[in-house]
């Protein structure tokens, strides 16, 4: 019992139909899409996450009122923003990837979509150094105030113990 | 005035910072600070091979430590392609739903304690946990941090004596939730300080992405474990528990009710457990296939998500951890603004958070 739902062929069906009416309403927006694992995964261009989003939550046949998870992804020549996207009703799932590049790390915020994409964004702004335009917020979640790492870039390099092993006790 | 709240206060539950403006006792403006316990559990991983993370998982959330390992193995033997033994299903099933109600326990006494019932109930809902604790004890070795989940199944097989003596504390469990609520929901300083207090309606909930017994005391009957069934769950018969009122007190009742099914649940799984290895044929240095999956499960707090990005290799190239007591607070923290500061205690304390997995 390892997988976890097995793949019915209403909800592939009805995935189908989701990538169909996406492809439909949005198919100059979207860079690619696939269906695997009984998931459904979306690639969408940065400029259009505001609408396809909004969209995604609004129509009647989709209405992923749930965002389970926003998260940023390095892959050294763009950062991949990936949102995990839930439908309460018909409990149907979608996985929106945007990727961003590193020059201009600006996407949209969804935060006047989903309330709960508020702290996941200003944690994953500060983790990948992106700009999430538009938050109501965007101040750093995690990190100090003053603190620039963009610690979840893969350029950025866990110093063990050396770092450590230099900071002397003074008053020993 | 401005007061602040926390990173050490007792009723924060751990290092939460608010900074509360007030008028009067009235909450003008309440903004929490978070990262204090921040130690970058996501990026550490990345330095780990797969078997060496759980431990790590353990860390986040230390009141139920074993639902922070589910999610993250069911996502690696998704992966991989691994199929668990029945057995061990069987005793994950166990060990979760006993956790969940540890944690529960782990809720119950503080939050009477943060309401001014100063002593016996804080008490009595520790001694219960920790006679589930023994129970951990024995069978993982460890009082907190169990590193007992691994992909494939469990480390290694429950001690001789477990049946017995995990049916004994289930049959026992559903009478001592009785004296807890008796304790309680006749008080009137606990009547008054959580019916009607901090309430939150469904959309709203919803909408912030919060989940769990917060959501579900909010009026929306989420839960994993029925609506996207994981494991054996679907084997088993109870009920989700929701409740319509949306306040402290929802949530108390809420959490209850669950731990009333999550006993069900147990002696069912006793029951039917067959006997078989708890462990799937497997390497210790497992090489995951290029793909992503995301896996979530029914924590104790709401949904617990593990999000592996592999990029073939033995170590994850990215690991992002969901946190429903994240998501939670979030949520909860709209609700401050207005309040009488005790309140607003008593909001914050009904959420249930671990700083641990909010901070990660």
């Amino acid at each position: 019992m390892a997988e976890n739902t097995p793949p019915t062929t209403k909800n592939q069906t009805h995935l189908l139909e989701i990538e169909r009416l996406l492809k439909g309403a949005h198919g100059q927006s979207l860079v690619a899409t696939e269906i695997k694992n009984d998931e459904l995964f979306a690639d969408v261009a940065p400029v259009a996450v505001p609408d396809v989003m909004r969209w995604l939550r609004d129509d009647r046949s989709c209405r992923f009122d749930y965002i389970r998870c926003l998260c940023g992804v390095d892959y050294s020549d763009h950062v991949t923003v990936v949102y995990h996207l839930f439908a309460t009703k018909t409990k149907s799932k979608i996985t929106v990837r945007v990727e961003v590049s590193k020059e201009s790390p600006a996407i949209a915020s969804v935060t006047d979509v989903w309330a709960g994409a508020d702290w996941l964004e200003r944690e994953t702004a500060e983790m990948f150094g992106l700009v999430f335009d538009g938050h109501p917020d965007p101040r750093r979640l995690l990190l100090t105030e003053d603190n620039d790492a963009m610690p979840l870039r893969k350029d950025f390099k866990l110093d063990y113990g050396n770092e450590q092993s230099k900071v002397k006790r003074d008053n020993a | 005035m401005e007061l602040n709240l926390g990173p050490q206060h007792p009723a924060t539950h751990g290092v939460l910072r608010i900074v509360v403006t007030l008028d009067g006792e009235r909450v003008v403006k309440a903004v929490p600070h978070l990262g204090y316990l921040h130690r970058g559990v996501e990026k550490i991983v990345e330095d780990l091979e797969y078997f060496q993370i759980p431990p790590i998982l353990d860390r986040m959330d230390y009141v139920a430590n074993l639902n922070n390992e589910l999610s993250y193995v069911m996502a690696v033997e998704k992966l991989a392609g691994l199929k668990v033994p029945e057995r061990a299903e069987y005793v994950r099933v166990i060990l979760l739903e006993f956790n969940r109600i540890m944690s529960h326990f782990a809720w119950f006494g503080p939050f009477t304690n943060d309401l001014g019932l100063f002593g016996t109930a804080f008490l009595y809902g520790l001694r219960e946990r920790e006679y589930i604790q023994r129970l951990f004890e024995r069978t993982t070795g460890a009082r907190m941090h169990y590193n007992y989940f691994t992909y494939g199944g469990l480390r290694h097989d429950v001690p001789d004596g477990f049946v017995e003596e995990a049916s004994r504390l289930a049959n026992r469990l559903p009478a001592v939730i009785d004296e807890f609520e008796y304790m309680v929901e006749e008080n009137e300083v606990f009547r008054l300080r959580t019916i009607g207090i901090g309430p939150m309606d469904g959309q709203t909930a919803l909408n912030f992405g919060a989940s769990g017994p917060f959501l579900r005391a909010s009026g929306i009957p989420i839960d994993l474990r029925k609506d996207e069934p994981y494991s054996v769950y679907d084997r088993f018969d109870f009920k989700v528990c929701s409740a319509s009122g949306g306040d402290c007190f929802a949530r108390y009742k809420v959490r209850m009710d669950e731990m009333r099914e999550s006993v069900k649940i147990i002696q069912q799984a006793l029951e039917q457990m067959p006997d078989g290895p708890v462990r799937a044929k497997t390497t210790r240095h497992i090489k995951l296939p290029k793909g992503e999956v995301y896996m979530r499960t029914e924590h104790a707090r709401g949904e617990f998500g593990a999000y592996i990005v592999s990029d073939g290799g033995e170590r994850p190239y990215r690991l992002k951890l969901r946190s429903p007591s994240l998501s939670n607070l979030m949520a909860s923290c709209v609700l401050l603004p207005g309040m009488v500061l005790p309140d607003l205690i008593a909001t914050v304390a009904s959420v249930d958070i671990v700083l641990g997995c909010t901070d990660r």
